[in-house]
């Protein structure tokens, strides 16, 4: 039935997930809202490093400055992550979008794509442009050979892709951007504090569970002494991980097994 | 070609397609008809493999849907305008669509082209018309040329001049030797473009056949007469063995059991003056309207008596 490549007087290809990625670019960069909220992202990283303008006395600390917009940017680039997927069942696009590539599978990875894609650039740019303007005179000089600094940079990273990835998962599973984004918000903002300073242990632990306290201690040097709650840097990387790689899954399992 | 054998689906309890069997042929164009929640939108997405069926299969060209590596060049479909971010162009609606296939941007404008949207294909899709919705849904259905082209209501809110488009464009699409599956509640603009027609009822397949044998075997087969001597006629015809109905005017009866020659044998023979006699041509909503008849007695009778009977089961069981 199908007529070969050379027959077709349209020739097309194969329906494939680097297809499926392009796809979801030319879809990202078409909507005003994605440059609005990226321009928000970069906003947040320059301004509030500039707003603190704290001294700092290591290559470390002044590193950590660089981030204090990530708290507020991560909340935005979770935005755009949900975004990504819940748009498609309120416009209803999502059935253009599943009939183009039949596989589930396959359009979920390439929206993870673009959206660790976006966080990424968007996040080294910032910090780029943080390091050279707003950095206060009198902090201390950020050397990239530095132990620590780069497991800073690292693990800071590795939280974003974590909660940008947990956020279209949970847009896929929960199809609704707002309970995607009070969920984040919950778990990245309001939670951490509070369970941390309760005097409850099994509070604590969960506390400390969370990819927010898990990306500090993926980035510690130092293991948690005994008693203190919280995991050594290799077994808090692992569950890290786990925020991004079970949400993932169950979001594909959810798409294989829900009608669109 | 589609082919669907015993394509089911549930919502719970609720069924809305009934163990469909049936095959669109390459070359013609088939109507799907069948009233509001029928289960013509639920069949369409299964076969698309948007929805999962409960049971049964349904392939196109042989293969299901997730088993085709170019979904667009096999099938192309139109299931509802509005599925496009309304804050994204037209143009990059289906640019974004191409590149899934590899198409050019050539081809884009092509079909941007061919469906009369180059003057609005940089304005947001959410500012179009119903009509330009459409014709930007047709352009994301041709966009990979594909073998078989599936509309569900394609003429929704065209003007008259993008009725007659589709009919012209469904028409020469199967002249090429396309597969071209509609669904439609207009039974005038099945009739006119149709060459097959499949009836779907309550989620079952009511009927399958050409446009022509479906309207012949549902055809009333009656014959019409008017004339100023209507109750003289009519007791004569009956008594020729015919069944005579008076028709909504005193003059017009509609006989049945006599053919036009028969009933003109009668008027001569008895000198009845008439002034019109004619062979009932019967149409597609007419046959249609036959066949749900006929299918809701059938269906209305049996919960009717289901009723009555638990009824007083229940003031008991109080």
């Amino acid at each position: 039935m199908t007529a070969t490549a050379a027959q077709r007087a349209v020739p097309v290809r194969k329906a494939t997930y680097g297809r499926a990625v392009k796809s979801e670019w030319i879809k990202a960069r078409s909507l005003r809202s994605t440059w609005i909220l990226m321009g928000f992202t970069l906003l947040a990283f320059i301004g509030i490093p500039l707003l603190a303008a704290s001294p700092t006395d290591s290559s470390f600390a002044s590193a950590s400055l660089l981030f204090n917009g990530l708290d507020f940017a991560v909340i935005l680039l979770a935005i755009f992550s949900a975004l990504l997927i819940t748009s498609e069942y309120t416009t209803g696009s999502a059935r253009n979008t599943f009939t183009a590539t039949p596989s589930r599978g396959a359009v979920l990875a390439a929206k993870t794509t673009i959206a660790v894609l976006f966080a990424l650039v968007v996040t080294v740019v910032a910090v780029g442009v943080a390091w050279a303007i707003a950095l206060p005179a009198d902090a201390a000089a950020i050397d990239l050979a530095d132990t620590e600094t780069m497991r800073l940079f690292g693990g800071k990273l590795l939280g974003l892709v974590v909660v940008v990835v947990l956020s279209v998962s949970l847009g896929t599973l929960l199809r609704s951007a707002v309970g995607t984004i009070f969920t984040i918000l919950a778990i990245e903002l309001i939670a951490p504090p509070i369970l941390l300073s309760v005097g409850n242990t099994i509070a604590n632990w969960v506390g400390a569970l969370l990819p927010f306290t898990l990306t500090s201690q993926v980035i510690a040097t130092d293991p948690p002494g005994a008693g203190e709650v919280g995991l050594a840097s290799g077994p808090a990387l692992l569950v890290l991980l786990l925020w991004a790689i079970i949400p993932f899954v169950l979001a594909v399992l959810s798409l294989r097994s829900r009608d669109v | 070609m589609i082919e669907a054998k015993d394509l089911t689906k549930r919502y719970g309890s609720k069924t809305a397609v009934d163990h469909a069997s049936f095959t669109v042929q390459p070359g013609i164009v088939t109507g799907f008809l069948g009233p509001n929640g029928a289960g013509k939108s639920t069949t369409m997405r299964m076969i698309l493999g948007l929805d999962r069926p409960t049971g049964g299969t349904v392939t196109l060209g042989g293969k299901p849907y997730a088993k085709l590596d170019s979904p667009l060049a096999e099938i192309g479909a139109l299931i509802d305008a509005k599925g496009v971010h309304p804050r994204r162009s037209a143009r990059q609606h289906l640019r974004a669509l191409a590149a899934t296939h590899g198409i050019s941007d050539k081809r884009v404008d092509e079909v941007i082209q061919m469906t009369g949207l180059t003057e609005v294909a940089k304005k947001k899709a959410g500012q179009f018309s119903l009509g330009m919705g459409q014709r930007l849904g047709i352009a994301g259905a041709l966009l990979a040329d594909p073998q078989i082209v599936m509309m569900d209501e394609p003429v929704n809110g065209l003007d008259p001049d993008g009725v007659l488009w589709v009919r012209q464009l469904a028409r020469h699409l199967a002249s090429t030797g396309r597969t071209v599956f509609l669904s439609s509640h207009l039974m005038s603009e099945v009739q006119q473009t149709a060459d097959h027609v499949i009836i779907i009822g309550r989620g079952r397949i009511l009927a399958d056949a050409p446009l022509d044998e479906f309207v012949k075997a549902h055809a009333s087969g009656g014959v019409s007469v008017t004339s100023p001597d209507a109750a003289t006629l009519a007791g004569l015809l009956t008594s020729a063995g015919a069944t005579v109905e008076p028709g909504k005017e005193r003059e017009i009866l509609t006989v049945t059991g006599l053919d036009a020659l028969g009933v003109g044998r009668i008027v001569r023979d008895n000198g009845i003056l008439i002034s019109q006699l004619r062979d009932d041509t019967t149409t597609l909503e007419q046959a249609y309207m036959r066949l749900t008849a006929e299918e809701t007695e059938y269906k209305a009778g049996v919960p009717g008596t289901a009723e009555t009977a638990s009824a007083p089961t229940e003031e008991v069981s109080k």
